[in-house]
């Protein structure tokens, strides 16, 4: 379904990938996985069109999506859920999601403002509250569930389990894992090894701006070295 | 005289019919610089032109009215080719150089406005409608300034209803927040802008439309106003109508006192209210982006 291909990126002068390639096929979830500051973030940027595509292609379902602009990728279909989160600090929590419906409704699917609360029913509680007024773990539900009333093929999520509590993570953990049942195409950034190993089929491993390791994540939990030496779990 | 209520309500009035002229002035350029982080210090000219047009079809058609719907459409026409040809291509060039450009093109309207219209000072009757005036506490107000209130009061309604209270507005407020993550919902934010900057053209026209029969119309005026509208964008917090409307009254009234009770001070009373904000508040008292 996605596919990064020999991608090169970076903040204006600095290269920070020099020659990524993955791949996601539809409705597996896929990790990527690497130390602070590999480059995590930044492919993912890039996947979205917020940071230009210097080298190489990504392409969705066939399609070059580089070049394209962000708002071009998010209706062939992509949604991103930030690492932060990017809640609208001006805008209540039905407002936030209601962003996502001109699109989402266009594109149709199952996903509507009823079943978003169904599944989050804290965002139902807490639909009138300025987006800012929510707690991390909250904000981190409203992140996903705007991403999800776009109707996407492809979720994009970077480290949705940053800065928040163990039990949090847990309903986190629970909720995509019965997005991948619904079989929802998933591209996952995580620091949390745990986590990711145990929602994921597949992993990639980023290190000095490369790609160093890919493989199923039952290998990757088998391979203490590779761990070791670029986790350092 | 300053026993008499009378007096006070009557520059009550001209504080607040000052005020409204500069909400709408400031109201665009606070948007348009919340949203696409652009200063455009031609709006004043655009105020300018707004009154030059509305001199003109007043003169072409003879109905004040006319003018008046149709010089803010003519003055959003120019900002949608000035926003295609300029704004655009410059949105990319960094503070420095926007402020540079759109200096320049307040030079090039002064000489524009020479050339269509002569340097001269032009004048614009009244409508007929509201060429009378109200007794307000034994004093003839004029009708023409409570219904330059009264369009400020309508405008600031109907952008408040249209901002706070529907999607458009929604979307205008997450663009202001963050138009990276807007776009990433499959929001158009360059439409958005484009239609927001027209927007705000088109209320500076209103503006220069509305002043030209209180004022006299001329090449400077918009130089005049420019001014005190970008401290009111200033003092009440880039970005945001809660701000353009406190910032404007805040502006209007110490303006309009400052001269009849302290005439030698009043041009500097708004200067020094720009330093205490800058000083206490550097963000503005009601900034859109906290
Ligand atoms: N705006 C920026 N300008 C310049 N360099 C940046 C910018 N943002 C990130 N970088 C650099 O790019 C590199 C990769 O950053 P990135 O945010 O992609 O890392 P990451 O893998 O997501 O890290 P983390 O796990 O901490 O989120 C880092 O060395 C960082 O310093
Ligand atoms: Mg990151």
């Amino acid at each position: 379904m996605l596919e990064l291909r020999d991608v090169h990126s970076g903040y204006g002068e600095t290269r920070v990938l020099h020659g990524i390639s993955i791949d996601v096929h539809a409705g597996e979830v896929v990790a990527v996985l690497g130390r602070n500051g590999v480059g995590k973030t930044t492919t993912l940027k890039t996947v979205m069109g917020l940071l230009p595509c210097l080298e190489g292609e990504i392409l969705l379902d066939g399609r070059r999506l580089d070049g394209a602009r962000p708002y071009d990728i998010a209706r062939s279909g992509v949604a991103y859920v930030p690492e932060t989160r990017d809640i609208f600090p001006s805008l209540t929590v039905l407002e936030n999601l209601e962003l996502s419906l001109p699109l989402g409704e266009k594109r149709g699917g199952g996903w509507t403002l009823a079943r978003v609360f169904e599944i989050f029913p804290r965002l139902e509680q807490r639909r009138a509250n300025g987006g800012m007024q929510l707690s991390g773990g909250e904000q981190q539900m409203l992140a996903i569930a705007r991403a999800l009333l776009l109707n996407p093929s492809l979720l994009v999520l970077d480290e949705p389990t940053e800065g928040l509590a163990p039990i949090v993570i847990g309903e986190i953990h629970s909720k995509l894992a019965e997005l991948k049942r619904d079989g929802l195409t998933i591209l996952l950034v995580e620091q949390n090894f745990g986590f990711a190993t145990s929602l994921a089929d597949r992993c990639y491993v980023l290190g000095k701006s490369v790609v160093q390791w890919s493989g199923t994540s039952d290998a990757i939990l088998a391979d203490k070295d590779m761990q070791h030496r670029w986790l350092g779990v | 005289m300053f026993a008499d209520p009378g007096f006070w309500i009557v520059q009550l009035l001209n504080g607040l019919q000052f005020s409204m002229l500069l909400f709408l002035l400031s109201v665009g350029l606070t948007v348009i610089f919340g949203l696409m982080n652009f200063v455009n210090l031609a709006h004043g000219s655009l105020y300018a032109l707004g009154a030059f047009v509305g001199w003109s079809w007043v003169n072409v058609s003879g109905s004040y009215w006319l003018a008046f719907f149709l010089a803010p459409v003519c003055v959003a026409a120019v900002g949608a080719l000035l926003y295609v040809t300029l704004i655009d291509r410059m949105r990319a060039a960094g503070p420095l150089n926007q402020v540079l450009v759109t200096f320049g093109l307040i030079f090039v309207f002064l000489d524009v406005f020479r050339y269509f219209w002569g340097d001269f000072t032009l004048g614009v009757d009244k409508p007929a409608l509201l060429a009378g005036g109200f007794e307000i506490a034994g004093q003839i107000y004029p009708a023409y300034r409570l219904f330059i209130i009264a369009l400020g009061l309508l405008v600031l309604a109907g952008l408040w209803v249209v901002l706070e209270r529907t999607n458009v507005g929604a979307t205008i407020r997450a663009g202001v927040d963050n138009s990276e993550m807007a776009s990433c919902l499959g929001i158009n934010v360059e439409k958005v802008f484009f239609i927001v900057f027209c927007v705000g053209c088109a209320l500076a026209g209103l503006a220069g439309v509305v002043a030209a029969p209180l004022f006299s119309v001329s090449p400077g005026m918009g130089i005049e106003l420019l001014i005190p509208t970008l401290i009111v964008v200033v003092i009440g917090g880039l970005g945001s109508l809660k701000g353009a409307i406190a910032g404007s009254l805040l502006v209007g009234m110490l303006q309009t006192f400052g001269q009849v009770l302290a005439p030698q001070l009043a041009s500097m009373l708004v200067y020094l209210l720009l330093a205490a904000t800058l000083i206490m508040r550097p963000q503005g008292l009601f900034p859109a982006r906290a």
